[in-house]
């Protein structure tokens, strides 16, 4: 079975601060890979190369066995910033864009999606309250039928619970054979939604297994490991 | 791309709309002011018409700048600002959404011309002491988008516009992606790239002249000046585009 996203040794340092180093991992169709670690442990710098965003100094990155292109672009589903859409847009002019871009994107269940969690689709997105945006951000990228999801600290405008239940709902919604690398740095958030957790300290792996194994390791979190964060 | 290209005018409309009409109406003030003051009043005269002239000058240089200026700032705001992330997630091929931007370009640049013409066509009407018809006015305007030298001519300078813009933009653009390149010294690599684009085009265009005006002698002097300035403005635009493109898919990552 082919892994959906493939790291091998993947290093990427920004001058001589290494943000990644010799990090390896897959995540396979229908599994969810938690990324923790301490702030500038290098969640965020392995998401960005995951979305191809970001390019490694070291080591190859696969998508369903193919190196990033416009291709895999297509495949991958990102969580985007809550800022990263035009300001001038509303919500049904955004749903508009991704419907013309995406080929895999239901704008029906958008459209749905957004009626549920009371957003005002008319209302310009730079006049939406970041809580807002940053469900319509997240309504996007999972009414996309991609075969990967990035989530990097998805809606941290949301209490941790909301966040928890909301994204527990669009996790389970997808395409069973699609993966998800969802980077928090909340563990114990992490931890119910989550199959496999890949552990960064220092920019390198500190751990990564099932994510049972996870919590039989550090039953109480890993907040020694860097300094009671 | 041409989903790309409608998502980019989209952006841009309201700025531009705003601002054609702010020059229009700045013309209009302009020529209404011009003919406040009768021409029997001539130390009047002399100084409202200058003020006017200049007044009109001001406002289609900061015309033009703007023209060229917008669809830099999109560019800008595409792939470095906070719009990069979306930007660079479209699965759009590089050189298809520089290409878009260049045409985005290039279309509000075909737009302004034709502003420019509206503007001075209602200050000249406004001016004008005696009565223009509108036959008249259409006989005027025929003439020059006709045949005849003239209007070979009058093309020739709106091709010279166009392809001058397109140019600046895609240069503008080649140092953008070369100071991104640097991460950590993005404004000296901005400035260093700036200078010795400049220097080495200006040189360039120095060598082609000279070269460019022994062949072209047998045409008029002005038109073989905006051929030869087509010519060279063209050809560098491919180069640029090309180099860009390259730039944005094999080396370019968000800041």
């Amino acid at each position: 079975m082919q892994p959906v996203l493939e790291f091998n040794g993947i290093t990427k340092s920004f001058g001589n601060f290494p943000a990644i180093n010799g990090v390896s991992f897959c995540v396979y169709g229908g599994v969810t890979l938690g990324v923790t670690g301490a702030a500038g442990s290098g969640k965020s710098v392995l998401c960005s190369l995951a979305a191809g965003l970001l390019r490694p100094d070291k080591g190859e990155i696969f998508v369903c066995g193919q190196k990033h292109s416009t291709k895999t672009k297509a495949q991958i589903s990102y969580l985007l910033d809550a800022d990263a859409f035009y300001g001038g847009f509303s919500a049904a002019q955004t749903v508009k864009l991704y419907a013309d871009f995406f080929k895999d994107f239901d704008s029906g269940k958008a459209y749905l999606l957004l009626g549920e969690l009371g957003i005002d689709i008319n209302k310009k997105y730079a006049d939406l309250p970041l809580s807002a945006r940053q469900l319509i951000s997240a309504a996007l990228a999972f009414c996309r039928n991609a075969r990967l999801y990035i989530l990097d600290a998805p809606l941290s405008a949301l209490s941790p619970r909301d966040k928890t239940e909301l994204l527990r709902k669009l996790l389970s919604e997808r395409a069973e054979d699609s993966a998800v690398l969802l980077a928090e740095k909340d563990v114990f958030e992490l931890n119910e939604l989550c199959c496999d957790m890949l552990l960064l300290q220092n920019s390198t792996t500190l751990f990564y297994g099932s994510a049972e194994d996870f919590s039989q390791r550090f039953p109480y979190g890993f907040s020694e490991h860097y300094g009671g964060v | 791309m041409f989903k790309i290209l409608k998502y980019d005018l989209k952006t841009t409309f309201g700025k531009y709309a705003l601002f054609y009409l702010i020059v229009f109406l700045l013309s209009v003030c302009i020529a209404f002011f011009y003919r406040l003051v009768p021409n029997e009043y001539s130390e009047y005269y002399t100084a409202v018409s200058a003020l006017s002239e200049t007044l009109g000058f001001f406002t289609s240089s900061v015309f033009w700048i703007a023209a060229v200026l917008i669809p830099l700032l999109r560019f800008r705001e595409f792939y470095f600002g906070k719009q990069a992330q979306l930007s660079l997630m479209l699965p759009v091929p590089a050189a298809a959404q520089l290409l878009s931007k260049t045409l985005h370009a290039a279309f509000w640049l075909v737009f302004s011309c034709l502003c420019a013409q509206i503007s001075s066509l209602a200050a000249m009407l406004i001016t004008s002491d005696e009565k223009i018809s509108i036959s008249r006015l259409i006989y005027s305007v025929v003439s020059v988008f006709g045949s005849g030298e003239l209007s070979d001519a009058f093309w020739l300078s709106y091709v010279h516009v166009f392809s001058l813009g397109i140019f600046l933009q895609l240069a503008c653009c080649f140092v953008m992606m070369l100071s991104a390149l640097d991460r950590k010294r993005r404004s000296f690599t901005f400035a260093a790239a700036s200078i010795v684009t400049i220097l080495f085009i200006g040189s360039l265009y120095g060598v082609y002249s000279s070269i460019g005006f022994k062949i072209l002698v047998n045409i008029s002097s002005v038109s073989a000046w905006l051929i030869m300035n087509i010519v060279f403005f063209a050809v560098l635009s491919v180069i640029l585009f090309v180099f860009t493109a390259r730039i944005l898919k094999k080396r370019y990552e968000l800041i």
